[in-house]
């Protein structure tokens, strides 16, 4: 068995690509996926949703078991990575007054959403797991039962302002992650998305509309960024960066990636 | 539901603070120092949070604009408190406040080098406003020039949270009856988020007991017309500010409205974070 993964991303309206705090991520083998949303009001949030998503998708070991056994543990060396980062940055000759942050503005905050596959080679043992911090989101659709499975916010109601988050210094307490298991198949579709994505496709398929499925059949980003444009003009969705990452599960299909702003499969 | 906009480059915000600059100004603010030294550090202090919100360490975003205008040391005028570079752009972006500035302080700290020692830093407090302390109250030409501002800016911002007016006095305005009109005038402005919002923080030296966030004008001390005055004319705070007073400890009633009354310093200084950091969601 294979899978296909796209990926795509949009900045919120006024903002470029090059800021965008949403990253995404996937492991050369397609067995791990992770998307995280770097919080605007906190420091360097694009550089710690970078840290947390590239570590769990180059886990030699399983990340979702480390999580599992200790979250703070598993942070602990991605902190560091921050904290040197921010350290050379505050310690940069000719700093001007207002970067690097301040005295209460020192740390970064991301929500986190990361999902593992397991025998995807293997047709017996074909489990997937899932830890999540946050609004991020995970929708699976079962193409036997057309069930739509949502991990881990349940109701379109439930999206705060202000989200759960792994924080970027371990003197901060990061929020306990959640985590969710289950099976899969062939012509089974994964879905994670960030938070104003997620907010919508739930909220319509609260609301019994077949609407979000489109999201579903993107393959090229233009056809994402004309999506999301149209549901940003009907005021459907919060002007947010917004991202999705799709893995197809299916026989035949090559792991392939798309870029952003590259319609070409890599 | 109203007052629910995000603060972004798309959707900026508005600040519009007055500090009243009048002679009594120069008199102690409690144990600290006089009013409009107290004064003038917590409105620079408020001025680089602010900017600190609209940057993600690297970049600053205008996702907000500011005015800074005082009253007192011109007979019936407002003026932009704002000098040098600024002194002839009423309205300012962030961008623009980060880079034109009087003076730098600077202040050490230690921050953890994550194996067990400390880095010594440097951190820097731009200085904006000087402390002014001379002439009246003509608080009616302050609101009156708010209402310029803010009449223009929301033409231009229709879909913006609303602006927050942030009016800083010790004393009783010249004319109550003029004053009224134009905080009402103010206070009809308004973008599709919400009405322009108007925060008032009175402040005294005394011991009097503060009257914080009052709800009801029998929560004001009895006979004070002008502790009324001010009352009226502040608005009820909003749902997202008054999460940030109870944040800040304050227990705000549900209509509580943006009004500190005979306010020591720290109080003057909670308002001034409700009306500057709540429209931040941080």
């Amino acid at each position: 068995m294979t899978q296909e993964i796209l990926s795509f991303s949009l900045p919120k309206i006024g903002e470029e690509e090059k800021n965008i705090q949403d990253r995404f991520e996937s492991s050369s083998d397609g067995s791990l996926i992770a998307i995280a949303d770097g919080a605007g009001s906190s420091l360097y949030p694009r550089k710690w949703a970078d840290i947390l998503v590239k570590s769990f998708c180059q886990s030699s070991e399983d990340p979702i078991e480390t999580i599992k056994e200790s979250y703070q543990e598993w942070l602990k060396p991605l902190q560091e990575e921050w904290r040197q980062y921010y350290l050379a940055k505050i310690r940069a000759p000719h700093r001007k007054w207002w970067e690097g942050g301040s005295q209460i503005k020192d740390r970064g905050s991301s929500t986190f959403i990361g999902l593992r596959f397991q025998g995807l080679q293997d047709l017996e043992k074909r489990e997937w797991q899932a830890v999540a911090v946050g609004d991020s989101c995970l929708f699976k659709l079962e193409r036997k039962t057309d069930n739509l499975q949502v991990f881990p916010v349940k109701n379109s109601k439930s999206f705060k302002r202000i989200a759960k988050c792994f924080e970027s210094l371990p003197e901060y307490q990061s929020s306990s992650p959640e985590f969710e298991e289950g099976w899969y198949e062939d012509g089974d579709i994964f879905l994670l998305a960030t938070d104003a994505l997620a907010q919508w496709i739930l909220r319509d398929y609260e609301n019994q509309s077949q609407e979000w499925r489109k999201v579903s059949c993107i393959n090229r980003h233009r056809d994402f960024v004309n999506f999301i444009a149209q549901l940003r003009q009907k005021d459907l969705i919060e002007n947010d960066d917004t991202t999705v990452a799709m893995i197809k599960i299916g026989k035949n299909i090559q792991v392939s990636e798309v870029d952003l702003g590259n319609d070409e499969p890599r | 539901m109203p007052y629910t906009q995000e603060i972004s480059r798309a959707t900026p915000g508005y600040i519009v603070i007055l500090i009243d600059q009048s002679f009594s100004m120069e008199y102690a603010f409690g144990a600290a120092g006089t009013r409009a030294e107290e004064c003038s550090r917590a409105v620079n202090r408020v001025l680089r949070e602010t900017v600190l919100a609209c940057t993600d360490g690297d970049e600053i975003k205008n996702s907000c604009d500011v005015s800074v205008l005082g009253y007192g040391k011109q007979r019936n005028k407002a003026v932009n408190a704002l000098s040098g570079n600024l002194a002839s752009k009423p309205v300012v972006t962030m961008q623009e406040l980060a880079e034109n500035y009087i003076r730098v302080e600077t202040l050490k700290r230690k921050v953890s080098d994550g194996a067990g020692g400390l880095v010594e830093i440097e951190d820097q407090f731009p200085i904006w406003i000087e402390p002014v302390a001379a002439g009246g109250t003509p608080m009616t030409a302050a609101f009156e020039m708010a209402c310029e501002l803010v009449q223009d800016w929301t033409e231009n911002h229709k879909t913006s949270f609303p602006p927050v007016a942030i009016n800083i006095t010790d004393g009783e305005a010249e004319s109550q009856d003029t004053a009224k009109t134009a905080a009402e005038a103010l206070t009809e402005l308004g973008t599709k988020d919400g009405k322009t919002l108007l925060l008032n923080a009175h402040i005294s030296g005394g011991t009097e007991p503060e009257v914080i966030l009052p709800s009801s004008p029998s929560q004001l001390p009895k006979s004070d017309s002008y502790a009324q005055f001010l009352f009226d004319i502040s608005s009820e705070l909003p749902p997202l500010m008054l999460e940030r007073a109870s944040a800040s400890g304050l227990n705000p009633s549900p209509h509580a409205k943006g009004f500190v009354y005979k306010a020591k310093l720290e109080t003057m200084i909670q308002l001034l974070e409700i009306g500057t950091k709540a429209e931040f969601r941080g």
